[in-house]
């Protein structure tokens, strides 16, 4: 409980720089954030991008501004979206549900058909279904999710017409309970499969690496001369230790989810964080920029701290003090 | 072969197989899901709608059921007429969600596209630009063109049922110069509003503005006054409640996910007529090959915009029918004419003459493009037959003897020169509006200059060009118009769009303009402008994108007002789904 409270209070410092960089960096950034609102014929006209920068509150050095922004952030404020000029902080909650559904979801799957397919592999090291499945994790890897997803649409919804390509629900869609969820996993199968092909190559090549590892252990022979059955062996003894290095990248896996669905997002329609991230970015709508790389340093951190903790779970050798 | 099978064979044994046979269970399980819905459609054969233009596809041919498919909640129309076009939802895929909940006025394209659907205007434009009365009847105006009088229709109605009176119009011009928003984009300091009765408005202008009968009364919608009086005009862009954003047009904005969609449903009171569709929803989808595979696989059945790859794939399949339509979607490449070299007129035409514009076409519009018009088309005063036929000449040889003349020869490596200074030129353009540097490249060094391709970020390029002017060339999305209003609803009464170029005729024919009501004397001013900036090169014309309505699942969009002047406006009270 000590250990965990200290790393927690550690993430304090850690986020205030973080945010400190991302803001200094971003105004650095060419292009004048109060000319992208300001009607093109007035760009010429200096008081009309003077009373934009004013209003939007960019009149004053960063320093001073980011001063500002953390002082509001530490109260609960994130700020008014520059175009939308609601709360950020709503705008957020609400494209989180979508964004943590599609990344779950993928995650989940990643995991499951990974390190199955890895230890699957692992048992059958250089026999031809561990070279074709090796191939075709390459072959995930490499590709990028907008493309894959791309043939996924093509597929799926040109060709045979199973799968829609839009959205995470059928608009104005009414009926019993198991309907709507049907209809939510017909429109989220796309997605989550796009998003999970690389990692699912990923995860197969860590987790085969991972188990032959530990096939090679000498508790392993031991097992074995015990006269312990083989699924024994495997799943008792094997399974669990090369299941460390995989917790390991568990963590670290998610900021990465949310980064891949900034694509996915834009090419499925789907209204989630990453949408709104890139839309941000974009527009330079440096209030919700700034909430969206809290929300991501603080989704890594955790990440990274669950990691350790899960350790403690998969090893008893490993004890924080 | 015979390896492989007895491989997958083994595998059915294994345990650990077991794990991937549920996981290709579950696969299964989604895909079974996948029967019916509203999503997804099913080809089309009934032969249908006439084709809307010589450009589309032959005909239009939806199958009932496959229409029936693509909408939700089809009701059965049994009778013939116009009870058979009733039903049905309209799904329309679209890049961006509204900039602001409160999308009223907001000058954007869905903020455009939901005013379309929810609000209607006292007069929209036709193509011969006549005001066609839409909530109000007729007006007049005055000998001196200072005053018009408006008469309100009867029987209009707010989307809450309250009627809609002068009182809302008079509160409309008390309201808005009190609104605080980013959006906010008229004065009306000059106009004075007077309730003459409850159908009856007078406006005063208090000086000449042949602007306004194709502004004020076009484009103003104006706000229920017994909503907007309780709320403060300071918080204008925070106003997110549904409930209060009603207006008077033929679908009510009845749902909105942040990023999503917006759904707006029927309202049955409009005053013209029932609207026949159920619901009309804009999808948002914001990658452009997405947009355009949902529309090709009918799940949106309606697209507009830059559709040129689908619309070529699609438009001799008679399941999906195309209307083109010229927009005030310009290629043009804008000259600042403070540079050294692009303040001479000879370096001007040089440039002009050097463009490509059917290479250009080809490679980045597959084609979907035309060349002939170096305005914007749609505007009322267009006229092809004064513009410099010149202008859109591509000559290497005319290019290369202009140079010759001015006393520019070719250096030894074949770039020209001229007191010691090589001849160097700059092309800079957004990231996102890539004029293809290599065909620029390659024709301009044929004439013996050094062309550099600058791709810059959008935010940065707009400082470049409009604020801080750092540029030579620059390609750009917007051209000169010449009416009273040009296609984007901007007014062209003055030079603007000609960056830093003063030229006293072209300033004297705006004002002209300007100044007089009388429509052969703004045509006079609006040709001599066309042939003057055509002559004087004041911009590099390259191309016009027409602007494509696609339909497919047996929309109809015939008496929709498709092709008024205004693209943007539309009377989807009209559109249909054929059965």
């Amino acid at each position: 409980m000590k250990y965990l409270l200290k790393r927690l209070l550690m993430m304090l410092p850690m986020l205030v720089g973080i945010s400190l960089v991302s803001y200094v960096i971003m105004n650095m950034a060419p292009g004048d954030a109060a000319s992208m609102y300001v009607n093109p014929e007035e760009l010429r006209n200096q008081v009309s991008i003077d009373a934009v920068r004013e209003k939007l509150q960019l009149d004053s050095p960063v320093l001073v501004r980011y001063a500002a922004w953390l002082g509001q952030v530490l109260q609960g404020n994130l700020g008014y979206s520059y175009i939308s000029r609601q709360p950020v902080a709503s705008e957020i909650a609400a494209r989180l549900v979508p964004t943590i559904q599609l990344s779950v979801a993928a995650l989940a799957l990643e995991l499951v058909v990974g390190v199955s397919l890895g230890i699957f592999c692992a048992k059958r090291q250089y026999r031809a279904s561990d070279n074709i499945l090796s191939l075709l994790s390459f072959v995930g890897m490499s590709m990028p999710s907008f493309w894959f997803g791309m043939l996924l649409i093509l597929f799926f919804t040109l060709r045979v017409g199973w799968l829609p390509s839009m959205g995470l629900v059928t608009v104005g869609l009414k009926g019993p309970w198991h309907v709507l969820l049907a209809d939510r996993a017909r429109h989220m199968a796309m997605p989550v499969i796009a998003l999970s092909f690389a990692g699912v190559g990923s995860w197969l090549r860590f987790q085969r690496a991972s188990f032959l590892d530990v096939m090679g252990q000498d508790y392993i022979r031991t097992a074995r001369s015990k006269g312990l059955k083989e699924g024994a062996v495997t799943w008792r003894h094997a399974f669990r230790n090369s299941c460390i290095p995989v917790v390991t990248m568990l963590g670290g896996s998610l900021p990465g989810l949310i980064g891949g669905s900034f694509v996915i997002e834009n090419m499925f329609g789907i209204p989630g964080l990453g949408r709104y991230g890139t839309m941000a970015v974009l527009a330079r709508d440096y209030p919700a920029v700034m909430a969206v790389t809290l929300f991501s340093s603080i989704l890594v951190m955790a990440g990274v701290l669950l990691s350790d903790l899960l350790y403690v779970l998969v090893d008893p050798r490993i004890k924080y003090s | 072969m015979f390896k492989m099978f007895k491989m997958l064979k083994m595998l059915k044994k294994r345990r650990a197989a077991r794990v991937l046979a549920a996981l290709a269970a579950l696969a299964l399980m989604l895909s079974a899901c996948g029967g019916g819905g509203a999503s997804t459609t099913e080809a089309a054969s009934t032969a249908g709608a006439d084709a809307t233009t010589a450009e589309a596809a032959a005909a239009t041919e939806a199958d009932a059921a496959g229409a029936a498919d693509a909408t939700t909640a089809a009701p059965a129309a049994d009778g013939g007429g116009d009870e058979a076009k009733y039903g049905g939802t309209l799904y329309f895929g679209y890049p961006y969600d509204l900039s602001r909940p409160n999308y009223i006025i907001t000058d954007d394209g869905p903020g455009n596209f939901v005013r379309d659907l929810a609000w209607d205007p006292m007069f929209v434009v036709n193509e011969k630009a006549e005001l066609v009365p839409r909530i109000a009847e007729s007006y007049d105006m005055s000998d001196d063109g200072l005053t018009y009088t408006v008469h309100l229709r009867d029987g209009v109605k707010w989307q809450d049922g309250a009627p809609l009176t002068a009182d809302d119009v008079l509160f409309y011009f008390d309201y808005y110069p009190r609104i605080e928003s980013v959006d906010k984009a008229y004065d009306y300091s000059n106009l004075t509003v007077e309730k003459v009765d409850e159908l009856t408005v007078r406006f005063r202008l208090a000086e000449m503005d042949a602007t306004f009968a194709y502004t004020t009364l076009t484009l103003v919608i104006f706000l229920p006054s017994h909503i907007w009086k309780d709320i403060d005009p300071a918080s204008w862009d925070q106003i997110a409640d549904l409930s209060r954003l009603i207006g008077n047009g033929p679908f009510v904005l009845a749902e909105r996910e942040e990023g999503g969609y917006l759904r707006l449903d029927r309202f049955e009171d409009f005053w013209e007529h029932r609207p026949y569709l159920d619901s009309v929803v804009l999808q948002i989808i914001p990658d452009n090959d997405a947009r355009a595979m949902a529309f090709e696989s009918k799940q949106v059945q309606l697209a507009m915009g830059n559709y040129q790859t689908t619309y070529m794939l699609l438009k001799d399949n008679p399941e999906y029918s195309f209307l083109l339509k010229p927009s005030a979607n310009l290629g043009i490449f804008e000259v600042n004419h403070n540079d050294p070299l692009m303040s001479q007129l000879p370096m001007r035409k040089v440039v002009s003459y050097l463009i490509d514009r059917e290479s250009l076409i080809m490679a980045q519009k597959n084609g979907a493009t035309v060349l002939d018009s170096a305005f914007t088309p749609v505007d009322q005063y267009y006229n092809p037959a004064v513009a410099d036929p010149e202008a859109f000449e591509f000559s290497v040889d005319k290019a290369a003897a202009i140079l010759d003349a001015e006393g520019w020869a070719p250096g030894a490596d074949g770039i020209r020169e001229k007191d010691g200074q090589r001849l160097q030129m700059e092309i800079m353009t957004s990231v996102t509006n890539d004029p293809n540097a290599v065909i620029l490249q390659d024709t301009f060094k044929k004439a013996g200059i050094e062309l550099t391709y600058r791709p810059v970020d959008s935010a940065v390029y707009s400082d470049l060009v409009y604020t801080t002017q750092e540029y030579q060339i620059a390609g750009t999305g917007s051209g000169p118009s010449v009416g009273p209003i040009s296609a984007n609803y901007e007014l062209v009464f003055t030079p603007s769009p000609y960056y830093n170029y003063d030229n006293p005729v072209v300033t004297q024919a705006f004002a002209d303009a300007k100044n007089s009501v009388d429509p052969a004397v703004q045509k006079q001013a609006f040709e001599l402008i066309q042939k003057t900036i055509t002559e004087d090169r004041a911009q590099i014309l390259t191309w016009n994108t027409p602007r494509i309505w696609g339909t497919n699942s047996g929309l109809n969009v015939d008496d929709a007002g498709f092709s008024g002047i205004y693209p943007p406006w539309v009377d989807f009270s009209m559109v249909y789904f054929e059965k």
